[in-house]
């Protein structure tokens, strides 16, 4: 196997624009960073001590935000589809808000209670993304 | 190997998995479960044994196999919680954990599926 996605990857190349292929996996990376986050929050509300690191509040410190502000927004900024995933990731982020809250005051059953919805909305950022990737695969732009 | 290869091996070790929620399912429901089929160290079950094994000989450079460890890793921590809730007799609460549980562990499934998706839109030749 000799297929790495490592800090040398030209995929996290900042520098220079990237080709769909990689521009696709780009975007993977950014879904698999916001699953990773939400097991953390998960993990949170199921009361293993999280570091907040791990698990930012902020929509835009979180690993997915990072992606989302910087290279996905010089590659897709100006796309109408992209602007729509943005609304479901500020809103888990204000679901998650309240979720950490709950934890914080002890309300666990409350915190379990948003936590789904939580996953729900999860889910439709998942779906957001994938539309993304839909006008991605549909461009006939060769360069992002 | 072949992509269609490690696409099965990937849906062993997802079957695998379940296999092992099951488990813990069935322990919290009471019935007597030996430790060897629901293990508590993230590295002794069977996904477990094949993501540090096999799968990290396949897939260890790749930044969305890494993120996978994180919830296999949560996963287990909160199964030992419930491990130890249900050996102390409090099966209300290693009830609620493992409502907990289940959430993680489809979060861990996803994960996985995003590991699928990087497989089917890699080269044949690069396995």
């Amino acid at each position: 196997m000799v297929h790495t996605h490592t800090a040398h990857d030209p995929v996290l190349d900042h520098s220079r624009r990237m080709t769909k292929e990689e521009a696709l996996r780009q975007v993977r990376l950014a879904k698999s960073s916001h699953i990773r986050w939400r097991a953390y929050v998960q993990a949170m509300v199921a009361g293993l001590k999280i570091e907040e690191k791990r698990a930012p509040i902020h929509h835009k410190e979180c690993d997915f935000g990072h992606w989302f502000y910087n290279d996905g927004f010089r590659a897709f900024g100006h796309w109408q589809i992209y602007q729509d995933v943005e609304y479901s990731h500020e809103l888990l982020h204000a679901v998650y808000q309240l979720v950490f809250n709950a934890c914080g005051n002890g309300e666990q059953a409350r915190a379990a209670a948003l936590a789904e919805q939580l996953v729900g909305i999860s889910h439709s950022l998942l779906e957001a993304i994938a539309l993304l990737e839909e006008e991605m695969q549909a461009s006939s732009q060769e360069l992002f | 190997m072949t992509k269609q290869e490690v696409m099965r091996q990937v849906r062993q070790a997802k079957s695998a998995h379940i296999r092992w929620r099951a488990y813990a399912q069935a322990m919290v429901a009471g019935l007597d479960v030996e430790d060897e089929h629901a293990p508590i160290h993230h590295k002794e079950c069977s996904f477990g044994k094949w993501y540090y094994g096999d799968g990290a000989r396949t897939f260890g450079h790749w930044l969305i196999y890494k993120d996978i460890e994180d919830s296999h890793e949560l996963l287990h921590a909160l199964y030992k919680k419930i491990y130890e809730a249900c050996k102390a007799g409090k099966t209300r609460q290693a009830q609620q954990l493992t409502e907990q549980l289940i959430g993680i562990s489809r979060t861990l499934l996803d994960a996985i599926g995003l590991l699928e998706e990087e497989i089917r839109e890699t080269e044949e030749e690069l396995f």
